[in-house]
């Protein structure tokens, strides 16, 4: 892409390898290949992988020797090597090509490498999102091991993640993808109340449904699972506009090919979020109302149980998954130890009735509760740009890229994707806990607090006040938006 | 008002048999030998009113109830008033000049109407002496079939004369000393009755045909309905006509009904018409157990019917679903054989009396709410108890919180707790000396100024909490007229209604005689309990809009961190479900070890609280050094020791950040700067602050010299 008289090209950032290997599995040099269960693309040639992955083994190995916590990340001049052990033996390797910019200079083509274009910390959300994801629905690599074969395992994986690898668009990864976070629905203490009690006559009917989980839209409005770590990957799986589509191994054939499961959960900041029809209801009836993963039609036996494995035990649940009105989304992941009453049609249209009378009544409450947050947060949305995250819950919220004013420019990513990275590389407490960066290029202010397990990044573009009016308008905002927990 | 005549000679008999000083005659039956229940003490008839004294001369007894005035007809030249609370005893004269038919006070007690025959009514001045003046003498004599049924003093100064041809309203004229007539309405009456709380007219105007007035102050009558009854059984003879002992007018839950007793059917039916302004709807009608003659109270706001032949009661709730009693054919507990001989001559005062001249006795009915509840559990759900309870009054809601804490041991159904909890909630007694047995609660449900049954509410509201007192009710009589127009009437009653209400089962008795026994029953299930607690919450929450108590967060706090579930209480707090305080904070404080968000969640917390001092220990202890001097910096806390900031800097071995630290401290005012090199503010020279001082001397006593030359 030029900028009219061609003189630059620009190519971003883009996967170069993806392995998985356990060293252990190779005795000797020659066996080296033995060690790899995954290599991506698989089109390389085995010589290269083998020396790809002895040369991330060496690695680590050697810095094994300065440091109990060995090397995790590797930054070459074209490339970035994040490195993670996955399970005891197991180590996972992403090695991603840093996006270049080609410019002609005196005629002669002079190729830039973008250092800052990826940062570690995003980069290692990524690969333990790829690991989160195998384990949903796989459990984990040794469990399969034990059970199978290596070229059985090597099966599983190359057909899973030859799926998943090709959605990530490394060349424009943020900080949604660093922190994969959860959009609360705002509701009133009276309308959670009412979800309560919806919930509790749910497992008071259905005793197996222990652990329901419910969505408006993408919103979460109840997580019955153990803790928030143990939604995350179910979460980012349906939610998430690439992998939680039909056909695409959660749910069934119910509704038409290519339909997001939920709703479409935003991918960059650097996208404007498309205007949200949540409210806008068309009729009652024109949505689609059914099991997402379950029967394909009430009361048929053509029950297609879907196994996930969740918590850090990966223990064994059968997935149903309930849509009323496409607005409200029951998951529930059955332990696979309960009585098979799931198998049976009786059970389906007793849980399908029960929902569509109760969520149908609760639907028009979550709308309320989403509109009421919407006009109370409007003026913030406008006016600020801000994104907020809890790694506690993992809440996030963000006015970016919410209306066209709001929306950043590239380099102002970057520029968060780097705070986020400096706050992410030390523990709490011996890291820096506010960044104030006021850009070059776009002469913008870029406020990045941690607070604990908090972290929320301010973006005021074209400023030209100091850094004493940045804080104290920080500091309104805070106060305004954040002043309970910050 | 309501008159009987005395039994004669048997009358005298009474004076042996009851204890006036008795609380109520609870007793034996041996009379029926009928398939009915075991004798139940679910009615009480309490004594009220002692006339024995007079009954060797009585003739005739009126008892006002909502004066709470008896008038006791002497011969035929003596009447005696018994009041305030049948202390005050005044006897009048009031003349020979012919029997006494009947006769009545006016409110205020400045007048006595005496009705000497059909055609004529003198009405008598009386003061504070035995003596009387005549004022007036109406007199019917026009038409040999004119006859006057009756009077009934409406308002102060108001008189209704009700006679075959139609009733005239007069009004007192202090110009002429007498009452003048001011409106009149012709109608061919059979015979009519009146019910002065209510002010509603009954007139039979056809064998089965009754129409209806409310009357209003300044000799107003409004028409109501027309009511065509329609016996359900064979009309023949006799039972083709109603007669005035087969209405009644009943005034529940706020609303005013016209009963009519349908003896045609078998079984007889009490039959209830809502009283409107046009046409009646029918309610609703109530079988009632075997023949005889029917009498009719109401007592906190249930219906209960006697039969005072087979002398077996019934219990109505017209809130109950269908039209099962709540109380069947259960006996009247009365004392011995005598008694039960007097029940033929039991005469119901509107609402909730009986009149048994022959014995002298004025009774008042009460409702023993426990025992009915004992028995209604035989028969019937947890739910349909508390909830049948949850509409009367009462002063002690202790055992209705015992049967809630059963239909949890039981295992009811969430939902059936929350039905029951709905009400509890919602329910509301007025506060003051009121100890009247008589509705005096609004039900919400029916409280609509439109209805007829809010006038009579309005009134009784008007009364304010000086209801019980016979003597304020009839000091609120006399100046009732003072309303100009009914809505204001009924704005004002709704005010002070409003002002004086309370909670009957309050969070603290749920919380003491249910929740927290339970929660202390190592058997019960928490999981239950928690669903219980919930629904409790939302009840009071989004049904009664009512704060709830922070012990209730606390229980459920306590109830999930024993069944470890963490998710669920984080979500119940991130969603104020579960509301601040410091005791949940702490509890999650100390949880944090094991479910890591609880940290954040309690600190978070306790800084909403504004437990500053809380919130920068916290973080001390957990060694946010720097987050706690920020935080104290930022709130101003002085009161955490300075000492604790510039330990936790000492420790750090960084000198900057001691100095840093110093400095802040010293330039908030957390040290006082002139005594700094011999201690810290708050703390004694030579106390451990001194330490810190000489510390910061040493270390930095250079700079500070610097310091000092720049500020020269």
């Amino acid at each position: 892409m030029g900028d009219g008289s061609g003189s630059w090209k620009h190519r971003p950032a883009s996967l170069a390898y993806f392995a998985i290997f356990n060293p252990s599995f190779s005795k000797s040099e020659d066996s080296a290949n033995d060690q790899i269960c995954l290599f991506y693309p698989s089109t390389v040639p085995a010589d290269e992988r083998a020396r790809q992955v002895g040369l991330a083994t060496a690695l680590v190995n050697f810095t094994k020797t300065f440091s109990p916590a060995p090397c995790d990340a590797v930054h070459t001049r074209k490339h970035r090597v994040i490195l993670h052990e996955v399970e005891p033996g197991y180590w996972m390797l992403l090695k991603v090509r840093l996006g270049t910019r080609t410019t002609v200079r005196a005629g002669h083509k002079v190729v830039e490498h973008l250092e800052d274009g990826l940062q570690d910390s995003i980069l290692r959300s990524v690969l333990l999102r790829a690991w989160e994801a195998f384990k949903l629905f796989h459990r984990g690599i040794d469990c399969i091991l034990r059970r199978h074969s290596m070229d059985v395992l090597r099966k599983i994986l190359e057909e899973f993640y030859s799926g998943f690898l090709p959605r990530i668009n490394f060349g424009s990864l943020d900080l949604l993808d660093a922190f994969d976070g959860i959009q609360f629905a705002s509701l009133s203490k009276a309308s959670y109340l009412q979800v309560l009690s919806l919930m509790r006559a749910l497992t008071a009917t259905f005793p197996m449904l222990k652990h329901p989980i419910l969505f408006w839209h993408d919103h979460l409005v109840w997580n019955g699972l153990e803790s928030f770590d143990a939604l995350k990957p179910l979460h980012s799986y349906i939610t998430d506009p690439e992998t939680g589509r039909v056909y695409d191994g959660v749910v069934n054939q119910v509704k038409r090919k290519g339909e997001p499961i939920i709703a479409t959960r935003r991918v960059s900041l650097q996208s404007v979020r498309q205007s949200r029809s949540f409210l806008k209801s068309p009729r009652r009836g024109a949505k689609f109302s059914g099991y997402l993963v379950g029967p394909v039609t009430i009361g048929s036996l053509d029950v297609e149980l879907k196994k996930i494995y969740l918590g850090p035990e990966g223990i064994e649940h059968n997935l149903i998954v309930y849509q009323v009105e496409e607005e409200c989304t029951l998951v529930v992941p059955v332990p696979a130890s309960e009585p098979p009453d799931q198998h049976s049609a009786e059970f389906y249209a007793r849980l399908s009735a029960f929902l569509d009378e109760r969520l149908t009544t609760l639907a028009p409450l979550l709308a309320d509760g989403y509109a009421s947050a919407k006009n109370l947060g409007e003026f913030a949305d406008q006016h600020f740009r801000y994104l907020y995250y809890n790694s506690m819950n993992l809440a996030f919220k963000t006015s970016i890229g919410s209306y066209k004013s709001t929306v950043l420019t590239p380099d102002l990513v970057q520029c968060l994707n780097r705070m986020h990275d400096e706050f992410a590389r030390g523990e709490y407490g011996t890291a820096a806990n506010e960044i104030c960066v006021k850009t070059a290029s776009t002469d913008a202010w870029v406020v990045g607090r941690r607070s604990g397990d908090r972290e929320l990044y301010l973006v005021f573009p074209k400023s030209d006040v100091g850094l004493v009016d940045i804080d104290d308008e920080v500091k309104k905002f805070t106060l305004g938006y954040f002043s309970d927990i910050l | 008002m309501s008159s009987v005549k005395p039994a004669g000679p048997d009358a005298t008999r009474f004076k042996d048999q009851l204890d006036p000083a008795a609380e109520a005659i609870v007793v034996a039956d041996s009379v029926s030998s009928a398939p009915v229940r075991p004798v139940t003490s679910s009615l009480r008839y309490r004594p009220v009113g002692d006339f024995q004294s007079s009954l060797p001369e009585l003739s005739a007894v009126n008892f006002d109830p909502w004066r709470q005035t008896v008038l006791l007809v002497l011969g035929d030249e003596r009447v005696e008033i018994q009041e305030g609370e049948w202390s005050s005893k005044r006897r009048i004269h009031v003349g020979h000049t012919g029997p006494i038919r009947d006769a009545k006070l006016a409110p205020g007690g400045g007048f006595l109407g005496v009705l000497r025959s059909a055609k004529m009514l003198e009405i008598l001045e009386i003061d504070e002496s035995e003596h009387s003046t005549s004022v007036q003498e109406l007199v019917r004599d026009s038409h040999s079939s004119s006859a006057i049924l009756g009077f009934e003093w409406t308002f102060p100064g108001e008189l209704m004369v009700v006679s075959s041809s139609g009733f005239e309203l007069y009004q007192y004229s202090g110009t002429s000393k007498n009452f003048v007539k001011k409106k009149s309405r012709e109608a061919r009456i059979n015979w009519y009755s009146y019910w002065p709380e209510v002010r509603i007219l009954v007139t039979s105007v056809g064998p089965l045909a009754l129409r209806l007035y409310h009357m209003k102050l300044d000799s107003g009558a409004d028409s109501l309905m027309t009511v065509n009854l329609k016996p359900k059984g064979n009309t023949s003879g006799v039972q083709s006509q109603a007669t005035r002992k087969q209405i009644t007018v009943f005034f529940v839950y706020g609303r005013a009904f016209l009963g009519y007793f349908d003896l045609t059917p078998d079984p007889p039916l009490l039959v209830l018409y809502r009283i409107s302004r046009s046409t009646p709807s029918h309610s609703v009608s109530y079988p009632l157990d075997g023949r005889g003659t029917f009498i009719a109270n109401t007592v906190d706001n249930l219906i209960v019917v006697t039969n005072v032949v087979t002398k077996l009661f019934l219990i109505f709730d017209m809130k109950n679903d269908g039209t099962e009693a709540v109380v069947s054919t259960a006996r009247i507990p009365v004392q011995d054989e005598n008694d039960i001989d007097a029940v033929i001559e039991w005469q119901p005062c509107f609402p909730d009396y009986i009149l048994v001249g022959s014995r002298g006795m004025l009774y008042c009915i009460q409702v023993d709410l426990q025992a009915l509840a004992h028995d209604m559990r035989e028969n019937s759900s947890g739910l349909a108890v508390v909830t049948f309870l949850a509409r009367r009054d009462m002063d002690d809601p202790t055992f209705v919180l015992q049967i809630v804490a059963e239909m949890m041991r039981e295992g009811a159904s969430v939902d059936q707790m929350r039905k029951a909890f709905d009400p509890l909630n919602s329910r509301v007694r007025q506060i003051g000396p009121s100890d009247t047995p008589q509705g005096m609660i609004r039900d919400s449900s029916t409280d609509s100024v439109n209805s007829l049954g809010s006038i009579g509410t309005s009134e009784n509201n008007l009364n304010g909490s000086a209801a019980g007192s016979p003597t304020a009710r009839r000091k609120h009589q006399a100046h009732a007229g003072s309303a100009s127009t009914l809505q204001r009437a009924l704005a004002r009653s709704h005010e002070e209604f409003n002002a004086t209400r309370r909670q009957l089962c309050t969070q603290e008795l749920l919380f003491a005689n249910v929740f927290e026994p339970l929660s202390k029953e190592a058997t019960f299930p928490s999981v239950y309990l928690t669903s219980c607690l919930f629904e409790y919450i939302a009840s009071l929450s989004v049904a009664a809009r009512q704060t709830v108590q922070p012990c209730f967060h606390e229980l459920v706090c306590d109830l999930l961190l024993r069944d470890n579930r963490h998710t669920e209480l984080h979500q119940l707090v991130q969603y104020n479900v579960v509301e601040d305080s410091a005791a949940v904070a702490r509890r999650l404080l100390a949880r944090g070890d094991v479910y890591a968000p609880f940290k954040q969640l309690g600190l978070d917390m306790l800084k909403r609280l504004d437990a500053n001092n809380e919130v920068a220990d916290v973080l001390l202890n957990r060694g946010e050094f720097l987050d706690a001097l920020r935080y104290a910096v930022s709130r101003s806390v002085t009161t955490v020791p300075p000492t604790s900031f510039l330990e936790a800097a000492l420790q750090s071995g960084d000198r900057t950040l001691f100095l840093n630290t110093y400095k802040c401290l010293e330039d908030r005012g957390m040290m006082t700067a002139a005594h700094a090199d011999q201690a810290v503010a708050g703390l004694p020279p030579g106390s451990a602050a001194g330490r810190y001082v000489s510390v910061f001397r040493e270390m930095w006593g250079e700079v500070v010299e610097m310091d000092s030359m720049i500020d020269m």
